[in-house]
């Protein structure tokens, strides 16, 4: 799984009918030190994770249709995690969600 | 598989129900001179790393492998921890 930030959520009307009903948020990889790194993705999301929220996610396509009971959903990406913190080694310096 | 230092452990109370009961350990990629690479995975922990240790992970569908994650909503799992690289200079 990836960590990152959740930055911001899609809005969309015209879209595959397999994918309603499933939240789409925008997310950012950080570095250890909580530094957004790299490209932002789109990843769905069943745990209510918030804009703002320190979180991971699976970069697989069974996740989304084990929780949808469906098969076949084209969609990469789910959050599985909402991060309270994270206890770093180097430090003992803490990342909180 | 890639090689990777555990740098911290991550605490999450509202996760997906089939990562219940695990360690969840965030690791960074590392080269073989050890060097951290910009690259970051929160990955399940299956044989009892250490923080500040190095470990293999495997990723992809490859993480449900081992009998702690088959069938879990996993994409990262610790499945070694390294002792030692032997290499040929």
């Amino acid at each position: 799984m990836r960590v990152g930030k959740v930055i911001g959520n899609v809005v969309s009307t015209m879209k595959h009918e397999k994918l309603r009903g499933i939240k789409l948020l925008v997310v950012k990889p950080i570095d250890s030190e909580g530094n957004e790194i790299g490209s932002a993705k789109i990843v769905a999301d069943y745990l209510n994770s918030a804009v703002g929220s320190l979180v991971f996610w699976i970069e697989d396509g069974t996740t989304i249709c084990k929780w949808k009971g469906e098969t076949g959903i084209p969609l990469r990406g789910s959050i599985t995690g909402i991060i309270d913190s994270i206890d770093m080694e180097s430090g003992k310096k803490v990342i909180e969600g | 598989m890639k090689l990777v230092k555990v740098i911290g452990s991550v605490t999450s109370t509202i996760k997906d129900s089939s990562l219940n009961g695990f360690k969840i350990l965030l690791v960074q990629c590392v080269d073989v001179d050890l060097s951290g690479k910009n690259d970051y995975f929160v990955a399940v922990d299956t044989v009892g790393v250490g923080e500040g240790e190095l470990g293999l992970i495997a990723t992809g569908s490859t993480a449900k492998r081992t009998d702690y994650t088959k069938g879990k909503n996993v994409d990262a799992t610790i499945v070694a921890r390294v002792d030692k690289i032997n290499l040929e200079q």
